[in-house]
């Protein structure tokens, strides 16, 4: 720069006398016309300085100036993206540390390995659908990348993994529009041939899927929170993936499982996913999924089966669901055993056929609550004889969406026992071995206690009330 | 201004409301309890849910009851043919008794949940906007069923035919409707389902359940089938005010139409 500058003096010292030598020939030009080329060179000499002083504020060149695994600290104020990032680098921000987008194209795009995104919003990103590409809020296009306690907000995608392994997405925040048009919004996470990878605490909210996994394999989604989205999970021809303590509520659908194999899914809650045609879980052409130790709550069904095959539904809870499992008959073999059936309207609906699946596993069968009375005269936890649950919903049910508008009527315990007296219901489940849940039964009692003790206590309160009257 | 403040004296001084009243706090604690034990961080929606759930079940059966005794009673003291003989006409009467009905038994029932608000703030992660849905609820609930205890009231004689009326009235929302409903329901499809919808929210055992759970963003009207698109076709709150309207409306004038003049003896 100093170079350049002595350059520009010495030619203008040059000028400003009047004499310059041009092909070996001295000319006398005048010294107007030379205060104008003067004028012209410095103007475009501070334009070009200047430009290069100005560029040094820009988040790009910050992030281009900072050199292989270095750190950039950003402050507590609102950057211009879109940004690139090429190289290796750590970016850390502070709580009002925002990177605004163009609103167009990704806010943030990664396209090398080992960089690292901490403490900062990512605001305003490209929502064209026309575009050959779905834009989001941050795109990874590399592997064994961090994103940790990011916010996204006004993005199409939240975090987009586009054939990128072994990254970890943590604890980030992703606001969607909330509602709209389903074509109109982006997912969460969104994984595209993208395998290995973790997703850890992340909480969506109000976007079209909460994770989206298309053709990745082996990743882990642990303590997700995700709500108010169309499928808190959705899974397309994914395989060997695991789901440990994830929460779905408020979804049209908890987590939709489609055209996969080998999925694992523990100890996950899948809460207050209603609607006509809404569940917990739904398991469509899946084969040898692992579903254990969760909570089903408050869901239209819990888990619906359909053309799938193998899974091992094990000490799961299907707590106050209209439907706890709706299986069709083009789903066989699963395994049911452990789980623990209180207060559903129906507990399982076979339908379509019978029902083609195992519902005890080593001498275990299932807690069936009210549904199904059973006897232990031997105290050992197991009923004395295999159980029937027979139920007449299935044909309403498999008739007409709407039925489930009723499900929760007073009535249908009507429709259920007029069906029970005319012999219309059907046998959903054979239960060789029921378990007997004695800890409810205990917790019951407690109930009748207490109220048995308030009404004494409000009869008691009557009397002397009216005795101190007669007095 | 009187009636409301004769409508006071005589329910209080009644054993009936206190009854009703009683019961419904009664309900309300066993729900809580149950509720307390339930595995979810979404306590106080699924608190919501069921009690509502229970109020639909006994809030009809109390309002119809409490509201018809209390013309059955203008009727039987006499106190009726003296206001329509002389100053009312039964019209000006029954507008008058309607509005002081409607207070006093609000009055008591909402004074209770918000005085029940204040337990439920301690139990759960409380949301105003959750329980003000919840309140308009039962209000709009205790308003159409108070109306059609009016109607039953005024269009029996005896309190022996009161009490049939205000069993099977209940037992008709309550139970008969829907199995009605269930029966037509294979019948149902794209072509025909917005004459289907049309008596299915008029019913507002349907439509008040309906538009809490959307109000608690149980039950998203987003992501919607095209059957259930074509199905709900205006807003839940729409539905729940044009129900109210009807059944208030439909129940004033039938009252009118129809009315008793008491026991002859």
């Amino acid at each position: 720069m100093s170079r350049v500058m002595s350059t520009f003096k010495t030619n203008y010292r040059k000028l400003n006398s009047g004499k310059v030598l041009i092909n070996s020939k001295r000319l006398w030009i005048s010294p107007f016309l030379v205060k104008i080329q003067a004028f012209v060179i410095v103007v475009f000499a501070m334009l070009f300085f200047g430009s290069a002083t100005f560029a040094e504020d820009t988040l790009q060149n910050l992030i281009d100036q900072t050199p292989e695994n270095g750190t950039l600290q950003l402050e507590n104020k609102t950057y211009e993206g879109n940004v690139v990032i090429s190289s290796p680098i750590t970016i850390i921000g502070m709580e009002k540390t925002v990177i605004k987008g163009e609103g167009k194209g990704n806010v943030i795009t990664v396209n090398t390995s080992d960089v690292t995104l901490k403490n900062f919003t990512v605001t305003h990103g490209g929502q064209d659908r026309n575009s050959g590409e779905e834009y989001a809020g941050i795109k990874i296009m590399e592997d064994g990348n961090t994103v940790d306690h990011i916010k996204i907000t006004d993005c199409f995608h939240g975090v987009y993994l586009s054939q990128a392994h072994g990254n970890k997405v943590s604890n980030v925040t992703v606001i969607g529009r909330q509602n709209g048009e389903i074509a109109g919004q982006g997912n969460g996470l969104h994984l595209y041939y993208s395998n290995q990878n973790e997703l850890i605490n992340n909480h969506i909210d109000g976007t079209r899927d909460g994770i989206f996994f298309d053709y990745s394999n082996q990743n882990v989604a642990k303590g997700n929170k995700i709500q108010h989205t169309r499928y808190g999970l959705h899974y397309m021809y994914s395989d060997n993936n695991e789901f440990y303590k994830n929460i779905f509520s408020y979804n049209l659908g908890g987590a939709a499982i489609m055209e996969s194999r080998g999925t694992i899914l523990k100890d996950n809650q899948f809460t207050l996913n209603q609607g006509t045609r809404s569940y917990g879980l739904l398991m469509q052409s899946t084969d040898d999924t692992v579903i254990t130790g969760n909570t089903f709550f408050q869901n239209q069904r819990g888990i619906y089966f359909d053309q799938s095959q193998k899974a091992i539904v094990k000490d799961n809870e299907f707590l106050q669901n209209q439907i706890g499992v709706e299986v069709w008959a083009s789903s066989s073999d699963q395994v049911f055993s452990g789980n623990k059936f209180t207060n559903n309207i129906a507990a399982v609906l076979a339908l379509g056929g019978k029902d083609n699946n195992q519902w005890s596993e080593n001498k275990r069968g299932n807690y069936w609550g009210n549904s199904i009375p059973v006897l232990d005269l031997n105290q050992n936890g197991v009923g004395d004889y295999p159980v029937e649950y027979k139920s007449s919903l299935y044909q309403l049910v498999e008739d007409n969406e709407l039925a489930y508008l009723f499900l929760k009527s007073p009535a249908i315990s009507i429709y259920e026992k007029m069906n029970e007296v005319l012999n219309k219901q059907e046998v959903m489940v054979t239960d060789q071995y029921p378990l007997i849940d004695k800890e409810a039964d205990r917790g019951n009692s407690y109930l009748y206690i207490f109220a048995f003790l308030l009404i004494i206590i409000a009869a008691s309160a009557y009397w002397k009330t009216k005795r101190r009257r007669e007095l | 201004m009187n009636y409301i403040w004769k409508e006071w004296k005589e329910e209080s001084r009644s054993k009936g409301i206190w009854l009703a009243l009683s019961m419904v706090i009664l309900l309300s604690f066993f729900i809580l309890l149950e509720a307390r034990t339930l595995p979810s961080e979404h306590g106080f929606t699924v608190f919501l849910l069921s009690l509502f759930e229970m109020n639909v079940l006994i809030l009809p059966l109390l309002s119809i009851f409490i509201a018809s005794f209390s013309i059955i009673q203008e009727k039987e003291l006499k106190t009726l043919m003296i206001l329509t003989t002389k100053q009312e006409s039964f019209q000006s009467f029954l507008f008058k008794k309607s509005l002081a009905v409607q207070a006093v038994i609000l009055g008591v029932f909402v004074a209770w949940y918000l005085l029940f608000a204040v337990v439920m703030k301690f139990s759960f992660y409380f949301n105003m906007n959750y329980f003000m849905a919840f309140l308009l609820s039962v209000i709009f609930l205790v308003i159409i069923f108070n109306q059609i205890g009016l109607f039953l009231g005024s269009i029996c004689n005896t309190r022996m035919q009161l009490i049939g009326a205000n069993i099977f009235t209940w037992f008709v929302f309550v139970f008969l409707a829907d199995l009605l409903f269930l029966y037509l329901l294979p019948n149902v499809s794209y072509d025909n389902v917005q004459v289907f919808s049309i008596f299915f929210f008029l019913d507002p055992i349907h439509t008040i359940p309906f538009y809490l759970e959307t109000s608690l963003g149980v039950i998203s009207v987003d992501h919607m089938s095209r059957l259930m698109e074509k199905m709900v076709w205006a807003s839940p709150l729409l539905f729940l005010i044009i129900d109210t309207i009807v059944w208030v409306a439909l129940s004033f004038v039938l009252s009118i139409l129809l009315k008793g003049k008491g026991e002859r003896i």
